[in-house]
């Protein structure tokens, strides 16, 4: 079975995956009296006090750094998970993939699924404050490029989550590492503060991939622009991820229940 | 016609070793098991055979390869007809869905159309008498409600091909009759069911083969009474040992 085989097959599964991912979110919810509106209320925490601490620490206008601060770390928070959750995407399946045979994509998409709701949510909370803050004039065809942006977000992650998950399978390092790595990158990445501008073409920054995927989503709708360099980054990422899937199904699709 | 051919296969499981030793100590790598080598079998129509051996001979090792789970690294496994597998893994995967919501994910997982799932958890929850538990969490389920959910969910198939592990306990006295009367007529639209379970009294009620399997070698395939015989030697020769 190829890899294409395994995603069609396991996309067909739709109503298995989707089921288990609600489940899932609504699980770490159980018995919360707002429920699983705090994926939303979270966000809207962090986004609230981080803004009122760090226009003072960087002296910026608080209506542009919420903004900023809002886009940024919620697509980050899609980001982050997507890596740290690859690592357990597999494993917290060992009770299926041992009982019935299954497309290794089942998991994947179930993972994916899950967070892509919580990103949906999120934009409950960002899009509506964008409007507030500047207004409907605001709204731009510009957008379409954010939307297009989180395809290819979305897509990256699909294929990053196959081979992290394997990795993390086999390796059992990863996924400790993984849990402090995505730290470090938050850190050093343009989340929190944006770039100073007279750095802001450097290769520090140009060459972090994390900094372009955010681009992808910041500069259509906070700067109307199109991020066209990002966009290229972003395709090369595509193709560099789904290479590696490609690469090492054929290797993996056997022997991933043994690792479980 | 349904059948399970083993032709050759050679099998070893591999896994992380335990986590003793110093907290410093490096347990990474993959250990590697032997289970079986130039395994044969051959299993046909109407044959309803129970797994006999000794803790770690191999038993639900070979309902996984037959199951399609595990791929052997050598020879092949060619089955014809509707495989269902049941390892009784799935219940309490989620120990904070409802009976219901796992039954449910188990009708997903065998892929069945939503109509038929929710037909066959009507008539699981009339099988089961589980009432209004169904609805309760099945963390909060006692050792019996549990065995009564995990027949029902083996109502859920019509397959040519039934593997079985362990897993199937007793319940209360009341259910075994009927649940033996239900796998009776289980029994009646699969054609192979290869079972594996510590209870004689199952065993003898359901099977009309056995294989005896020590150390991932077949001892004994044949019928029945014989290779129990056999099996209750083998034990006695091992307890007498001890």
């Amino acid at each position: 079975m190829s890899l294409i085989k395994d995603i069609k097959n396991g996309y067909a599964r739709k109503k298995l995956w989707k089921r288990l991912a609600v489940l899932e979110l609504k699980s770490r919810y159980q018995g919360a009296v707002i429920g699983s509106f705090w994926i939303v209320l979270t966000l809207m925490l962090k986004v609230f006090m981080l803004s009122l601490v760090y226009t003072m620490v960087l002296d910026r206008d608080f209506k542009e750094y919420v903004m900023f601060l809002a886009i940024g770390v919620l697509t980050w928070n899609f980001i982050s998970a997507v890596i740290v959750t690859s690592g357990t995407v597999f494993k917290k399946a060992t009770n299926f993939l041992l009982e019935i045979k299954l497309p290794h994509s089942t998991f994947v998409f179930q993972n994916i699924y899950r967070e892509v709701i919580s990103l949906i949510m999120y934009q409950l909370f960002a899009i509506p404050l964008v409007i507030i803050l500047k207004g409907w004039s605001f709204v731009s065809i510009v957008w379409l490029w954010a939307l297009f942006g989180y395809v290819l977000i979305v897509l990256n992650a699909f294929f990053i989550n196959f081979w992290l998950g394997w990795l993390a399978t086999r390796f059992r390092d990863i996924q400790p590492m993984l849990s402090s790595v995505i730290m470090i990158i938050f850190l050093v990445t343009p989340i929190l503060w944006p770039p100073p501008a007279e750095y802001a073409n450097s290769l520090y920054f140009q060459l972090n991939p994390f900094y372009h995927l955010l681009e992808l989503i910041r500069a259509p709708m906070l700067h109307n622009q199109i991020p066209v360099l990002s966009f290229q980054v972003a395709i090369g990422l595509l193709v560099f991820n789904m290479a590696i899937c490609f690469a090492f199904y054929h290797k993996v699709k056997n022997r991933l229940v043994y690792w479980l | 016609m349904a059948h399970i051919t083993l032709n050759n296969v050679s099998f070893s499981y591999r896994y992380f070793p335990s986590i003793s030793g110093g907290l410093l100590k490096s347990n990474a790598g993959l250990k590697s098991h032997l289970v079986f080598k130039d395994f044969n079998l051959e299993i046909n129509d109407g044959d309803r055979v129970a797994l006999l051996g000794v803790n770690g001979a191999g038993k639900s090792t070979l309902l996984k390869v037959m199951a399609g789970v595990y791929t052997p690294e050598q020879g092949t496994v060619t089955t014809e007809g509707k495989i269902y597998s049941f390892f009784g893994r799935s219940i309490g995967v989620m120990p904070q869905l409802s009976g219901l919501e796992n039954l449910e994910i188990r009708g997903l997982l065998l892929n069945l159309p939503d109509k038929i799932i929710q037909e066959k958890i009507k008539q699981i929850i009339d099988f089961t008498e589980l009432g209004d538990a169904i609805y309760r969490p099945v963390s909060t389920y006692s050792m019996g409600m549990k065995t009564r959910l995990t027949f029902g969910m083996l109502m859920f198939v019509e397959a040519d091909i039934m593997l079985i592990d362990e897993g199937l306990g007793a319940g209360d006295k009341f259910f075994l009759e009927k649940a033996q009367a239900f796998i009776e007529s289980l029994l009646d639209s699969s054609k192979i069911l290869v079972f594996a379970n510590h209870s004689m009294e199952l065993i003898k009620k359901f099977c009309n083969k056995a294989i005896l399997i020590d150390s991932g070698q077949i001892v004994q395939f044949g019928a029945i009474e014989e290779v129990i015989k056999r099996y209750n030697h083998l034990r006695h020769i091992e307890i007498y040992k001890e």
